[in-house]
C-alpha cells in the first residue's frame, strides 16, 4: 500500500487510546513505513497537545441549580396543562350530559327505542334500534364537544369516555325494563355514538374556525 | 453519592416519563464536556454558560421526539452544535477570549500571576490557532477532542461519513501542528 493511500487514513488506527489497536492494511503499511509512522506520531502528538489549552474551568454550579429549577417548573406546567385538559373535556362531557337527560325527558327512551324499531322495521328482539336509540342520546356531547372550540381529537375522546361513564348508571336504571341484552346494546349505542358525535362536535368547531379566517 | 450506572437511553427513557432526578443524572454525567466543547467553540464563558443551560433546555422541551433508537450523546450534541452554529450567524465572526473573560476563566486561586499570564498567552495562541482553521476543521475537533465524540457520532451530528470526519480531522490536526509548532 503507497503512502498517499495512507495518509488520509491514519486515524483509522485511532489517536492513542489503550482500546486502540492497529489492525488491517493501514496498519500492516506502518509496520514497514517509518514516515507513515512518524506522522501518526506526530498526529498523537498534537491531539494530546491539546490537552495543555488552559481555562476549561467547570460551569459554576449555578448553572446547574438554574437548569434544574427550570425543568422542575416546566414539568409542573405541563401537570397542569393536562389537568385542564381534562377540565375542558369535564365541562364538555356534562354540558353533553345535562343536554341528554332534557332529551331523555322530551323523548324517553323507551319511546325513541319504538321508533328506531319502527324506521328500522326491526322486531321486539332485534338489538340494532337500541343501539341506534343508544347512540341519538350521545347527540348533546357534539354540543360540548362544539364549545370548546379550539379542542383536540383526544379531548373529544375523554370528552365521551367521560359522558358515558357519568351517564351509564343513570341510563341503566332507567332501562331496567329493557331485556339484558337489549340494555347492553343501547348502552354500547350510547358509547359509541357519545364519541362518534363528540368528533362531530370538534369538526364543527373546526369548521366554525376556518369560516372566522376566511377573508 | 452512589455513582449512577444506568445507560443515557434508560434514564432517556426515564425523563420521557417524567422523572426530573433521571434528567439530574443525565446533567451530571454530560455537562462538563458540553460545556468545555460550547466554551472552545464559543471562546466566551458567559455565553458558553447560558448556552449550555439552553441545551439541557432543550433536551428536556423535545424530549418526546428523541428516538431511542438514536444515541443520547450525539443528539445532545447536534443540539449545542446546532445552537453554537446559531450564535456565530447573529454575530460578524468568531470572537477570540478577551482579557476581562480571560482572567475569569482561568479564575484559580493559587495561581501567581506570572502562572495567570502564562495560562493567558498560551490560552491565546490554542485559540488563535484554532480561528486559523476552517469552520468545518475546527468544528470536528472540537467535537472530537473536546466532546470526547467518536469519528462515527460526529459524521451523524454534521451529516458526514465516518471516513470524512477522520480525513477532516487529520487535515486539521496537521495544520494546528504547524500552527502550535513547539509548545
Amino acid at each position: 500500500m503507497e503512502c498517499d493511500g495512507v495518509r488520509d487514513r491514519l486515524l483509522d488506527v485511532g489517536l492513542g487510546g489503550a482500546e486502540d489497536s492497529p489492525a488491517g492494511d493501514v496498519a500492516s503499511h506502518l509496520e514497514t513505513c517509518a514516515d507513515c509512522r512518524a506522522e501518526l506520531e506526530a498526529l498523537r502528538g498534537t491531539w494530546a497537545l491539546l490537552d495543555r489549552w488552559p481555562g476549561a474551568a467547570p460551569p459554576p454550579a449555578a448553572v446547574r441549580t438554574r437548569v434544574l429549577r427550570e425543568v422542575r417548573r416546566r414539568a409542573l406546567r405541563e401537570s397542569v396543562l393536562a389537568l385542564r385538559g381534562w377540565a375542558a373535556a369535564a365541562q364538555a362531557a356534562l354540558i353533553g350530559i345535562a343536554a341528554s337527560l332534557v332529551l331523555s325527558l322530551l323523548v324517553p327512551y323507551p319511546l325513541l327505542v319504538a321508533w328506531c324499531r319502527q324506521a328500522l322495521q326491526g322486531s321486539d328482539v332485534d338489538a340494532l334500534p337500541y343501539l341506534v336509540a343508544g347512540a341519538a342520546y350521545g347527540i348533546p356531547v357534539a354540543l360540548g364537544v362544539w364549545l370548546l372550540r379550539h379542542g383536540t381529537a383526544v379531548r373529544a375522546v375523554e370528552a365521551g369516555v367521560l359522558f358515558l361513564g357519568i351517564l351509564a348508571p343513570y341510563v341503566i336504571i332507567q332501562c331496567r325494563e329493557f331485556a339484558p341484552t337489549l340494555q347492553v346494546a343501547f348502552v354500547s349505542g350510547l358509547g359509541l355514538g357519545a364519541v362518534l358525535w363528540a368528533f362531530a362536535g370538534l369538526w364543527l368547531a373546526r369548521l366554525a374556525t376556518v369560516d372566522q379566517v376566511r377573508p | 453519592m452512589p455513582r449512577e450506572t444506568r445507560s443515557d437511553e434508560v434514564l432517556m427513557d426515564e425523563v420521557r416519563a417524567g422523572s426530573p432526578t433521571a434528567f439530574e443524572a443525565l446533567y451530571d454525567r454530560h455537562h462538563r464536556r458540553v460545556f468545555t466543547f460550547l466554551l472552545r467553540s464559543l471562546g466566551e464563558r458567559r455565553k458558553a454558560e447560558d448556552l449550555l443551560q439552553e441545551t439541557f433546555l432543550r433536551v428536556f422541551a423535545h424530549r418526546e421526539g428523541w428516538r431511542p433508537s438514536a444515541a443520547f450523546r450525539t443528539w445532545l450534541f447536534t443540539i449545542a452544535r446546532n445552537l453554537v452554529v446559531d450564535e456565530f450567524r447573529r454575530r460578524s465572526g468568531a470572537r477570540v477570549l478577551e482579557g476581562g473573560e480571560l482572567a475569569e476563566t482561568l479564575a484559580d486561586p493559587s495561581a501567581t500571576p506570572l502562572e495567570r499570564a502564562e495560562a493567558g498567552e498560551l490560552s491565546e495562541r490554542f485559540q488563535a490557532a484554532m480561528l486559523e482553521l476552517p469552520p468545518s476543521h475546527r468544528e470536528v475537533v472540537l467535537l472530537c477532542r473536546f466532546g470526547g465524540l467518536s469519528a462515527e457520532e460526529v459524521a451523524e451530528i454534521i451529516g458526514a461519513s465516518p471516513g470524512a470526519v477522520r480525513v477532516t480531522l487529520h487535515r486539521a490536526l496537521r495544520r494546528l501542528r504547524d500552527l502550535l509548532g513547539e509548545l
